[in-house]
């Protein structure tokens, strides 16, 4: 145990080993919260400590932690995340994945901050936990069941009480982006966890209602704090849009800047885009209501439903399942698209993966490639043939025929069927790339190319850049300096802009506060929040010891993939982005050269203390931020 | 002999604005246009809407993205402003401003 008392969380860690069926728990201090912050940052050091580099994300010895935030399970409007860490399967390396739902809050009322995974069973299992009874159990009768189908055979056998952690079988499959989805539709999409619990024979976590609270160190402060917070949210441009469309209420603003990529990356915009949209869900009748994760009054879920396709009554699909199932695939129907968002939810895949996937089988087919697929699912894999996707989503899930091949994701696949076909695999690093155009927003392709998921936008949205709204464009003023460095197609900033969100984000994630109401929308920003963390946890912390944290954490997360293997070669994008051009509708052509993108990392590793040749912090840099234990890498790889 | 025109039907389009920020500024969230059935460019339908909701004017004319009004007919946007819709009977209209989803 390092360091006091803490405040907010309970400072336990509950271990539990599926291989020795042995279970514990770990205590922590003030010292670890202080440093870390909360959840992303603390189990990025116990990352460090425990899994070494040569462990396979197949093995027993990769550890998932599942992690609630420090503002979690308080009276915090917003604040309900949960981290869930592990080596990915995608991509070899440390990945992260932020979930909302109810699991983090439910997971401290039981008595935990954090859950380590460790081991595999040897038969398929779920936890049940009550507080202090912690049990394994067999799966038998779960396993093979659909995530909504599993949660429905728990809530008869438990009650309407409980929560949980399920997995689909997609990651029974080991498909290598299988999500981990809590309370069902709330989903840690990306990397490929829901294939390590699928590895580990983990079907999924149940957490009773629970009987602890966490204790806050000033309550009354802490109170009139997230009074301002709310008071905040409700005045937020933004996050009232979001309320009442939801986050595919982004999609037309990227249609109208040509951030949009439908076709596979061919095309920024489309003509289709509103069929893709938040507010069509709710001009066409799609909208059954909106549904909010705990302690959030924003509730930018989306309770949909459609009487085609067999009948869905679901909850999405968000923006990035909008446009990977929309545009990206040719696909105007709304409903074909609410059907897909469904069977991808309750199979347990990540919608942005399988997006991916299934462009890429169009656009090959249209090339001459995978001809034979045309027979396997007999229809032709064309654009906006919904028949062909869904067949392919059902086969992906199976690992049948084709399927089997697919569910290796796009870096294996286009290797095994011809390695010209890696030209049109828009994926870096092992994932699949999220649903924005960084030819043209180039904070993202900046922010993409150092992701230590890879070609992502949950790691540093930095959606301030498109300039929508006001309070935006103040930011990337306060930010950079320019007010006029707002919007896309711009170079201008880029580092500074994508440092800022690095930060902002990983503080963010570690208190469990939801990224759109400090990146997206701006409800609190590092100022408010330091007075939130000192409120709630008793550790004097003024905002520039908060960014400073977030910068630890950051760094500390490079360290661990400098470790792991990743250099300055790896701060790539995929080979579409910087080699084809993309053409807007009024004609403007744009590719982001290896040039382009090698200037601002430069500036990005100077203003970060990195060395610029190899992309490795340098030791004068971990000293300063307390990292002194990951020096000997970094010595190691620099050569000094 | 008597000359019969003829007349191109009479219909009402129904006008919803679904932004908050939008109502406010219109002071109204829906209305109907009366059009006789058949093509029209979105700069007409533009005008046309202006006329009944002149408040709308300003943003419509605003370059900043975050302001302007988009407008989707049938179900479909289109941001040039020659493009041709069909008005009929069944048409509709919406009003919304760029949100912030992601």
């Amino acid at each position: 145990m390092r360091g006091m008392a803490v405040y907010s969380v309970h400072g336990r860690i509950l271990h539990i080993d599926l291989s020795s069926r042995k279970i514990w728990v770990e205590k922590y201090g003030s010292d670890l919260l202080r440093e870390y912050i909360g959840s992303r940052g603390i189990q990025a050091r116990l990352y460090w400590d425990t899994v070494k580099p040569e462990v396979r994300p197949f093995s027993p010895e990769n550890v998932v932690f599942i992690g609630a935030g420090t503002f979690t399970a308080t009276p915090m409007p917003s604040a309900g995340r949960t981290t869930v860490t592990f080596k990915s399967p995608a991509t070899g390396r440390y990945f992260k994945a932020s979930v909302g739902g109810d699991f983090g809050i439910k997971l401290k009322l039981n008595g935990y901050d954090i859950i380590a995974i460790r081991g595999a069973s040897e038969e398929p299992v779920y936890i049940y936990i009550e507080d202090d009874h912690v049990d394994i159990l067999p799966a038998k009768d779960l396993w093979g069941l659909d995530v909504r189908t599993a949660h429905a055979k728990l809530v008869r056998k438990y009650g309407i009480h409980i929560d949980t952690l399920l997995i689909g079988p997609a990651g029974e499959r080991l498909v290598k982006y299988a999500s981990i989805n809590t309370s069902v539709y709330n989903v840690a999409a990306r990397g490929g966890g829901g294939a390590v619990l699928g590895y580990k024979k983990l079907k999924g976590i149940v957490l009773s209602k629970g009987s602890r609270s966490v204790v806050l160190y000033d309550p009354r402060r802490y109170l009139e704090l997230s009074m301002k917070v709310v008071k905040n949210i409700m005045n937020d441009e933004a996050l009232v849009g979001t309320a009442k469309f939801g986050t595919a209420s982004g999609t037309m603003g990227l249609d109208r800047t040509n951030t949009l990529p439908n076709y596979n990356f061919r095309k920024p915009y489309w003509e289709h885009a509103y069929k893709n949209s938040g507010e069509y869900y709710v001009e066409a009748g799609y909208l059954v209501g909106r549904v909010g994760c705990g302690q959030c009054i924003v509730s930018c879920h989306r309770h949909t439903r459609t009487s085609k396709y067999g009948g869905v009554d679901t909850v999405g699909p968000e923006y990035e399942t909008s446009n990977a199932l929309g545009g990206n695939i040719g696909n105007a129907d709304t409903d074909a698209l609410i059907k897909m968002n469904d069977l991808a939810n309750i199979y347990g895949l990540d919608t942005i993966s399988l997006g991916g996937v299934i462009a890429w089988v169009m656009e090959s087919y249209e090339k001459g490639y995978l001809r034979e697929v045309k027979d396997e699912l007999g229809t032709e894999p064309v654009w906006g043939n919904i028949e062909a996707a869904m067949k392919l989503i059902d086969k992906i899930v199976r690992r049948d025929g084709i399927g089997d091949l697919l569910a290796e994701g796009l870096a294996v696949a286009c290797r095994r069927v011809d390695d010209e076909t890696c030209k049109w695999a828009v994926q870096a690093r092992g994932l699949e790339h999220s649903r924005v155009e960084t030819r043209i927003a180039r904070a993202y392709a900046l922010a993409f190319a150092l992701n230590p998921r890879g070609p992502d936008h949950l790691h540093t949205e930095t959606f301030a850049e498109f300039g929508f709204t006001e309070d935006s464009k103040k930011l990337i003023e306060r930010i950079t300096g320019h007010r006029e460095w707002a919007g896309v197609g711009k170079n201008e900033g880029r580092p500074e802009i994508v440092a800022w969100h690095e930060e902002m984000y990983a503080v963010t994630d570690s208190v469990g506060f939801c990224a759109f109401i400090t990146t997206a929308g701006f409800a609190v920003d590092e100022f408010l929040m330091s007075e939130l963390f000192e409120a709630a946890t008793g550790i004097p912390m003024n905002a520039e010891e908060l960014v400073r944290a977030g910068e630890r954490i950051i760094t500390l997360e490079r360290m661990i993939q400098v470790r792991e293997g990743r250099t300055r070669k790896d701060d790539n994008l995929p080979w579409r982005i910087t080699h084809e051009k993309v053409r807007t509708r009024d004609g403007k052509e744009y590719v982001i050269t290896e040039e382009e993108l090698n200037e601002m990392l430069d500036k990005y590793f100077e203003l970060r203390g990195w060395d610029k040749k190899t992309g490795v912090p340098l030791p004068n840099k971990l000293k300063e931020l307390n990292l002194e234990f990951t020096i000997p890498i970094a010595q190691k790889v620099l050569g000094t | 002999m008597e000359t019969v025109e003829e007349v191109a039907k009479k219909i009402k389009v129904p006008v919803k604005i679904l932004s908050d920020y939008l109502i406010k500024v219109a002071g109204v969230g829906e209305l109907a246009i009366e059009v006789s059935e058949g093509e029209y460019t979105l700069s007409e339908i533009i005008d046309t809407i202006l006329r009944r909701i002149p408040k709308l004017k300003p943003l419509s004319e605003s370059k900043d993205l975050g302001k302007q009004p988009f407008i989707a007919v049938n179900g479909e946007v289109s941001y040039d402003k020659n493009h041709v819709f069909k008005l009929g009977k069944s048409s509709r209209i919406t009003i919304f401003s760029v949100g912030a989803g992601g």
